[in-house]
């Protein structure tokens, strides 16, 4: 485990002497679980619950990924298979990606990053877990009863006039979780305006805040959008009033204007927490400060912000005007610019470290090689005239799972691995975790890749059945999922171990900067035993030269 | 919690009253001169939702930052997202007359 953080005291403190009070012990009860306040307790009842939805979401795309397996469709019928794909977004997307760093890392970590007790509203965020799971669970209710074949998208007037299944049911729950994200937003933000410590400027907050700040903007600017947008849906598919239909007077390329000004923001709440969580990671294990800070940080807002201006180009071919193309096409170039410099100055973190490849590490460097990925192909569907031949192929369905699989689900993996000790008190078996950060790196691109070339031949996505000769690339993507199916599974394992016969883990095994990191772990109930004031910037790692001299002085191999 | 709830309650009222006034306006033979009349109980909510419910006259300038933030981002939807139906070669939007 980490053996430069650790002095002989601490070890023999954490080892020996029982536990002290904290967060975990101090009440046991259900209902102190179900009724609590406690940020942190907030955070593990939403771990709970997007890990099942995880699972449920990935099982469906492990019966796709099964089907694909033959030309003509190995196991489900072509009706089931539309069913099943729109079961795996529809839960990926809100009860999985949308929420997943936010509620759950950020949930526990802003506060005891900023040094404050508590969020600003203990009781709101409380009653987001439980509009969460209400949501949460009258979609995936109406979604085992029978489903729908529309797709996570909900394209009228596929699903307002002619689709067979749960439509409203569906966008009920969806609707029902949105008031979750708002109200985790608004709480986030208030806390990050009202609650910091002394001493604690925006300057020297740790980038995940920022980014965790730029998101809750997304969250309550672009959540109500889709809220509306359901609602009209589900008006259209009740009383028959015409916004999308176009034989009630409607404009269904309205719809998908109105969808995507959501949907599109939406990416972004999925990768700026996993950005932030990369940009914790990297100056830690290589014991560097974080290479321009001020970019990093105002790259996240300015992603925030220009995500809202690019919405137009999912419909390049749903017949909108060329001028709006153009324009939608130029911008959407635009928020490259700064999704590049992160990678630039994450790189530029590495330049000179001393790199350590512990598997929160492994996680992060893997986010940045596929994150850059799924980046870089995402110019490909920017452009007008490449995105009219690859639109609704598998080259689209490969770029953004690079981006919210490859990059944000394995930010998500380590950001969990690294603050594990923290939130649990425990360390995860270093080895175990190596091996799972390294299989989902190899399973994941074994399962994408190959759809890359699918999309670029012309293979395009939704459909159970193909030409036989995609039938090898097919394999093998389906062979990656195997992997990257037990990849995931293996966290669930050893990390559950570690729980009960992990080591005890001292309050900084890492020996990282940070609030929390100063307090006991796990943390006690009110976080800091006293109102902690912070004096420095945030990553102050000595120089290079200074930890070369260390090693040089102690005698130690460098 | 009581005093936090209570000032806000008549300024929810008058928005519902309000968006009584909006569906009713849509069952009234105005002409199409009189179209932009619809937009004034709109514009009342605004006022409503700004200086009642988010009491911009009391507090700070974050709180005036956000209100603006969010016409910025009402004009960013309504203006780039009108760019498209208006300059529709296939399927134009066709521009509703009123009798
Ligand atoms: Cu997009």
């Amino acid at each position: 485990m980490s053996d430069i953080a650790l002095t002989p005291q601490e070890l023999e403190a954490s080892t020996i002497r029982e536990r002290p009070e904290n967060y975990l012990n101090e009440k046991l009860s259900l209902a102190s679980w179900l009724l609590t306040t406690d940020h942190k307790r907030i955070a593990l009842l939403y771990f709970a619950s997007i890990t099942v939805f995880f699972f449920i979401g990935g099982a469906a795309a492990a019966l796709m990924r099964f089907n694909l397996l033959t030309p003509d469709g190995a196991i489900v019928s072509p009706e089931t298979y539309n069913r099943l794909f729109t079961m795996h977004g529809v839960v990926m997307v809100w009860f999985f990606l949308v929420p997943a760093v936010p509620v759950t890392l950020g949930n526990f970590m802003i506060p005891l990053m900023i040094g404050a007790r508590d969020l600003a509203f203990p009781k709101i965020n409380l009653m987001s877990w439980y509009l969460f799971m209400i949501g949460g669970v009258i979609s995936t209710w109406a979604l085992f009863m029978g489903g729908l074949d529309t797709g996570w998208t909900f394209y009228t007037p596929l699903s307002s006039a002619y689709a067979r299944g749960y439509v409203v049911p569906v966008a009920v729950g969806i609707f029902i979780s949105g008031f979750s994200s708002i109200a985790t937003g608004l709480n986030f933000m208030v806390t990050i305006h009202r609650l910091r410590a002394p001493g604690m400027t925006w300057y020297r907050m740790p980038v995940f805040l920022w980014s965790l700040y730029a998101t809750s903007v997304i969250y309550v600017l672009a959540t109500p959008v889709l809220a509306m947008t359901l609602l009209l849906l589900a008006f259209e598919t009740i009383f028959r009033i015409g916004v999308f239909d176009p034989t009630l007077g409607g404009d269904p390329v309205l719809f998908q204007h109105l969808f995507w000004f959501y949907s599109h923001p939406a990416v972004y709440i999925m990768i700026l927490p996993g950005m932030g969580v990369v940009s914790e990671i990297i100056p830690v294990f290589s014991r560097r400060q974080i290479f321009g800070y001020k970019f990093v940080v105002w790259c996240s807002v300015s992603i925030a912000v220009i995500s809202f201006f690019v919405w137009g180009h999912h419909m390049f071919v749903a017949g909108t005007s060329l001028y709006s193309a153009i324009i939608f096409s130029l911008l959407s170039f635009l928020v490259s610019i700064p999704s590049a410099i992160k990678v630039f100055n994450w790189i530029g973190t590495l330049h000179k470290g001393f790199i350590r490849f512990d598997a929160p590490m492994i996680y992060a460097l893997g986010f940045v090689g596929l994150f850059t990925m799924g980046g870089l192909t995402g110019l490909f569907l920017a452009s007008l005239a490449s995105d009219v031949a690859l639109h609704d192929t598998y080259f689209v369905v490969a770029h953004f799972h690079y981006i919210m699989v490859g990059g944000m689900v394995s930010a998500f993996f380590g950001g969990l691995h690294y603050w594990w000790p923290k939130i649990t008190g425990r360390m995860y078996p270093e080895m175990w975790g190596r091996v799972a950060a390294a299989m989902i790196f190899f399973g994941f691109n074994l399962t994408f890749f190959p759809q890359f070339i699918l999309g670029f031949l012309g293979m395009p996505r939704r459909y159970s059945v193909y030409p036989p000769e995609f039938q090898v690339l097919n394999v093998l993507s389906s062979a990656g999922a195997t992997i990257l199916a037990v990849a995931y599974l293996m966290p669930l394992f050893y990390l559950g171990w570690s729980l009960f016969w992990g080591q005890r883990a001292p309050a900084n095994p890492w020996g990282a900067t940070g609030l929390e990191w100063q307090t006991q772990s796990p943390p006690r109930t009110e976080n800091f035993t006293s109102t902690p004031v912070v004096t420095e910037a945030p990553y102050n790692y000595p120089p290079p030269e200074a930890i070369q001299r260390e090693k040089v002085e102690s005698g130690e191999h460098v | 919690m009581r005093q936090v709830v209570r000032p806000l309650l008549p300024v929810w009222l008058g928005l519902l009253a309000l968006f009584a006034v909006e569906l009713g306006t849509a069952f009234l033979p105005l002409g199409h001169a009189f179209a932009g009349l619809i937009l004034l109980p709109a514009a009342a909510m605004v006022g409503l939702v700004g200086f009642g419910f988010m009491r911009l006259g009391r507090y700070g300038a974050i709180a005036r930052c956000f209100a603006l933030a969010a016409v910025f981002w009402l004009l960013v939807l309504l203006g780039l997202g009108s760019m498209d139906p208006f300059t529709r070669t296939e399927y134009p939007v066709r521009v509703t007359t009123y009798p």
